[in-house]
C-alpha cells in the first residue's frame, strides 16, 4: 500500500514537471510568432503550404469604436493585399491601451525577437528613440526604389527620420492642432462667432465669459491628466510654450529656464486653479477623460478643448458621437501665440507612421504591406477615417477628402508648424512634463515651483552637461 | 564530499524538492539577481542605453536621498502601509475575529462572507466598485447629500485620494486576517478562560493578558504576510487614482512603475525595487525581533 502511494508520488511529481518543462520550452515559440517558427507551427499542423509568411501587425486599439480597425474592415485593406500578395498573410495582434502605455509596451516588446512585431504603428515621437535602441528597421533602402515616397510631404518625411538622419518608418499621417469650441455656449455667452483669439488672454477672456454666463458650463479643457500621456506634452504644454518664441531644446541641449516656460506653466496655473476656468479635477483626471470631454463639446457642457484635429474624427457619422452639421455646431479655432503678432498662430505637428521591426525575418514582404497601405487611395482613406490629415500631396484629388471637415483649418495651421524635438531623451523628458503638469493643476505646487521641479526633473534625466538656462 | 553523505531518506527528499527549487531558482532568485545588477546600470527601455548600458555603481541610490518624488513616494508608503495594513487590517481583523467568536452559528457564516467578497473580488473589479462608489455622482456623495449631510458632492478621490485608497484596501485585504485570527481564536481553550474569568479577570484583561499573548505568533505571521502585500499593491491605487492627483497617493511600486516604464529609466526603477525589497527585509526581522518580546 505505501509502496503504491510513492509510485503515484513519484508519477505525480515527474507529470507535473515534465508538463512545466513543456509549457516553458513550447511557450517561446507560442509567444514568438516570428514568421519563421509561426509558419513551422502552421505547416505542421495544416498541411502543405510551405511558403506562407505570416507578418504579425501590431496596432494601438481604442477601447471601442476603433477607428483603424473600422479602416481595415470597411476598406477590406487586408483582403486586397492577400489577395494581391499570395504567400503572404497578415496577423492582427493589436494592443488595447492608452497611448502612453502602447509605446511603454511596444518597445517592450520590440526589445525581444521572440514578442516583437513585425509591422507596427509607432507614434513618431518615440521614433528616435527606439530607432537609437535598434528596434526599428531603417528603410532608406526601400523608399529610395518606391516611386510614391515623392509625394510623402517633406514634413512628414522629417518626424520618421532617425537622429542619424535615416528614414525609420512611412507616415501614416500628421496633424495640427487648435482650439475646438461649441458655437452654442459662445453665442449664448455674448462672444462673436466665429472665434479666433489672436493671443492668450483673449482665451480666458472668452473662458471667463462663459463661467459668468452660465457657471454650470465648463469654460475650458487643456489636457492635463498624466494617463494621457505625450496628450499632455503635445496638445498643451507644446502647444502653449512654443507660442512664448522659446522651445523645449536648442541648440543642442535641453532648454530647463526660459521666461517661455514659467509663463507656460502660469497659464495652466491661471486656467485650472487662480481662475478656475478648466474642467473639474474628477472630469480632467479621470480614465475616460477624452470620452466624457468629447461628448461635453458636442453637447454644449464644455465650451473648448485645446486639441488635435483628429478628435473631430468623433463627431463625424462614423465617430462615437455624431453631430449633424458638425462644422455648424462646433468650430475650430487656431492656437494663437502668447501676444499674438507674427507669428499669429502655432500648431504642434507630429502624427504616427508603419515602422518594420529590426528583428522581422521578411522586411522585402512586410515593406509590401507599409507601401500598400501607404499608396495613395490607401493611405487617403486611412487619414480621412482617422481624421488627420494625410501625409501624401496628393490626396486632395479624392473628393472625400478634399470635402472633409475642417480641412481647410487644418491645413491652414500647419503653417505654423513645430515637431517636438528629435532626440532620444524627447520621451523621457516628455514624461517629467506629463507629472509636473498634473501636480500643477491637482496640488498646492504653484507655477513658479513647477518651473523649479521642471529644471531640476529634466537635469536628473538627461544629465546636466546636457541643459542650458535662458 | 559532505554532499554525498546525505541519509537515504535525505536523497529523496531532495529528489522530490528539485522542480520546486529549479522552479524557484528560475522564476525566482534568477529574476532578483539580474534586477539587483540591472540597478546599478543606467539601463533604459529604449534609447541608445537600452543595450549599451553602463555599470554606474551606487549612483541611482545616491540620488534617491536628492530626489523629493522618491521621499514623497517613501513616506506615502509608509503612511499606507500603517494605515491600512497595521491600523486597518491587522487590528479591524482581529477585533471582528474576537467579535464573532462563540456567536450564532448563522451570524457568523453570514458576516464572515461578507467580509470575504471584497477578499475574493479581484483587485480590478475591487478598485472599479471604489471608484464607482468615490466619484462625483457615485454611491457615497448620492447618499450624504441625499441625507443632507453634504451640500454638494465631494470629489473624493480628488480631495481625499489617501484616505480613498486605503480605505479600499482595508476592505479588499481585512478578510485574509480576520481567517487567520478566527482560526487562531478556536485554538484557545475554553478553560484557560474560564479559569481567568474565575480568577476575577475582566473583559479587558481578558484579552490583553490571555488571548493577545496565546495567539501572538499568528499576529506575527499575520504581520508579516500583510505588509509584504500591501508593500507590492500596486493595481488597486493605479486603477483608482494612478498615484495621484500628482504624486498624493504615489507609493513606492508606482513609483517605481512611472520610473521604469513611464520615463523610460529601467536602472533607477529596479534600483528602487531594491529599496521596496529591502524595506520588505527590514519590516519583516523587526515583527520577528518584537514577537520574541515576552508579553
Amino acid at each position: 500500500m505505501k509502496k503504491k502511494a510513492k509510485v503515484i508520488a513519484l508519477f505525480l511529481v515527474l507529470a507535473m514537471t515534465l508538463s512545466l518543462v513543456g509549457c516553458s520550452s513550447n511557450n517561446p515559440t507560442a509567444g514568438t510568432q516570428s514568421p519563421s517558427s509561426s509558419t513551422n507551427n502552421d505547416t505542421s499542423n495544416q498541411t502543405e503550404k510551405p511558403e506562407e509568411i505570416v507578418l504579425k501587425f501590431t496596432y494601438k486599439q481604442a477601447a471601442s469604436n476603433d477607428l483603424l480597425e473600422k479602416w481595415l474592415e470597411e476598406k477590406k485593406v487586408i483582403e486586397r493585399f492577400e489577395a494581391e500578395n499570395p504567400g503572404i498573410k497578415i496577423e492582427l495582434t493589436p494592443i488595447s491601451s492608452s497611448e502612453g502605455d502602447y509605446a511603454t509596451l511596444l518597445a517592450l516588446k520590440l526589445s525581444s525577437e521572440t514578442t516583437a512585431p513585425d509591422i507596427f504603428m509607432e507614434d513618431t515621437y518615440m521614433t528616435a528613440t527606439d530607432a537609437a535602441a535598434g528596434y526599428l528597421a531603417c528603410l532608406d533602402d526601400y523608399v529610395a526604389n518606391w516611386d510614391e515616397w515623392s509625394h510623402y510631404l517633406d514634413g512628414t518625411k522629417e518626424a520618421v527620420k532617425g537622429t542619424d538622419g535615416k528614414i525609420y518608418g512611412i507616415p501614416i499621417s500628421t496633424d495640427s492642432r487648435g482650439i475646438f469650441y461649441n458655437y452654442k455656449v459662445f453665442r449664448d455667452a455674448g462672444i462673436p462667432t466665429p472665434w479666433q483669439p489672436t493671443n492668450w488672454e483673449e482665451i480666458l477672456d472668452a473662458a471667463r465669459k462663459i463661467k459668468a454666463h452660465d457657471p454650470s458650463i465648463e469654460p475650458f479643457y487643456m489636457i492635463v491628466g498624466k494617463q494621457n500621456g505625450e496628450g499632455v506634452s503635445m496638445q498643451t504644454f507644446e502647444m502653449l510654450l512654443y507660442g512664448t518664441g522659446d522651445q523645449l531644446y536648442e541648440n543642442g541641449k535641453w532648454v530647463v529656464k526660459s521666461k517661455g516656460l514659467s509663463d507656460t506653466f502660469k497659464f495652466i496655473e491661471q486656467v485650472y486653479k487662480t481662475e478656475k476656468l478648466g474642467v473639474s479635477l474628477d472630469v480632467a483626471l479621470a480614465s475616460d477623460v477624452g470620452a466624457q470631454v468629447n461628448k461635453g463639446l458636442a453637447d454644449g457642457t464644455i465650451g473648448m478643448y485645446l486639441a488635435v484635429a483628429t478628435t473631430a474624427g468623433n463627431w463625424t457619422s462614423t465617430g462615437s458621437y455624431p453631430v449633424e452639421n458638425l462644422e455648424q455646431v462646433i468650430g475650430f479655432a487656431a492656437m494663437p501665440t502668447q501676444y499674438g503678432g507674427d507669428p499669429a498662430t502655432i500648431t504642434m505637428c507630429g502624427g504616427w507612421s508603419w515602422a518594420i521591426s529590426s528583428h522581422c525575418k521578411y522586411k522585402d514582404e512586410a515593406f509590401k504591406f507599409l507601401a500598400f497601405c501607404g499608396n495613395k487611395e490607401n493611405a487617403t482613406w486611412r487619414s480621412l477615417y482617422d481624421g488627420r490629415m494625410s501625409p501624401r500631396d496628393d490626396s486632395t484629388d479624392i473628393e472625400e477628402y478634399a470635402m472633409r471637415p475642417y480641412i481647410k483649418e487644418m491645413t491652414a495651421y500647419m503653417a505654423n508648424a513645430y515637431v517636438r524635438p528629435k532626440h532620444e531623451s524627447y520621451a523621457m523628458v516628455s514624461t517629467q512634463i506629463q507629472t509636473i503638469v498634473e501636480e500643477l493643476v491637482s496640488t498646492d505646487m504653484t507655477a513658479e515651483q513647477a518651473a523649479e521641479e521642471y529644471k531640476s526633473r529634466v537635469i536628473s534625466v538627461v544629465g546636466n552637461e546636457n541643459t542650458l538656462t535662458k | 564530499m559532505r554532499l554525498l553523505r546525505i541519509s537515504k531518506q535525505g536523497r529523496k527528499a531532495l529528489l522530490f524538492l528539485a522542480p520546486t527549487i529549479a522552479l524557484l531558482l528560475f522564476f525566482f532568485i534568477w529574476p532578483v539577481l539580474l534586477s539587483f545588477y540591472y540597478s546599478f546600470t543606467d539601463m533604459t527601455l529604449s534609447g541608445s542605453k537600452s543595450t549599451n548600458y553602463n555599470f554606474i555603481g551606487f549612483n541611482h541610490f545616491v540620488r534617491m536621498f536628492s530626489d523629493p518624488l522618491f521621499r514623497t513616494s517613501f513616506a506615502n508608503t509608509l503612511i499606507f502601509l500603517i494605515f491600512s495594513a497595521i491600523i486597518g487590517q491587522l487590528i479591524l481583523g482581529f477585533f471582528i475575529a474576537l467579535l464573532m467568536r462563540n456567536k450564532n452559528r448563522h451570524f457568523r457564516s453570514f458576516v464572515g462572507m461578507t467580509i470575504l467578497v471584497g477578499w475574493i473580488m479581484p483587485e480590478i473589479v475591487c478598485s472599479f466598485c471604489w471608484v464607482a462608489f468615490f466619484s462625483k455622482s457615485g454611491t457615497l456623495n448620492t447618499a450624504l447629500t441625499s441625507l443632507g449631510i453634504l451640500s454638494k458632492p465631494i470629489s473624493w478621490l480628488v480631495s481625499f485620494p489617501m484616505v480613498s485608497v486605503i480605505i479600499a484596501n482595508i476592505w479588499h485585504g481585512t478578510a485574509f486576517s480576520m481567517l487567520q485570527f478566527q482560526a487562531a481564536l478556536d485554538d484557545i481553550p475554553a478553560d484557560v478562560e474560564a479559569s481567568a474569568a474565575i480568577d476575577g479577570a475582566n473583559r479587558w484583561q481578558k484579552i490583553t493578558r490571555i488571548i493577545i499573548p496565546m495567539i501572538k505568533g499568528t499576529i506575527m505571521t499575520d504581520a508579516i504576510l500583510i505588509t509584504l502585500k500591501t508593500l507590492g499593491v500596486f493595481g488597486l491605487i493605479y486603477a483608482m487614482t494612478g498615484g495621484g492627483p500628482g504624486t498624493k497617493t504615489t507609493t513606492l511600486s508606482i513609483y517605481m512603475y512611472r520610473q521604469a516604464f513611464g520615463s523610460y529609466q529601467m536602472g533607477y526603477g529596479t534600483a528602487i525595487a531594491m529599496v521596496m525589497l529591502i524595506l520588505g527585509i527590514v519590516l519583516s526581522a523587526c515583527y520577528v525581533k518584537f514577537s520574541k518580546i515576552k508579553l
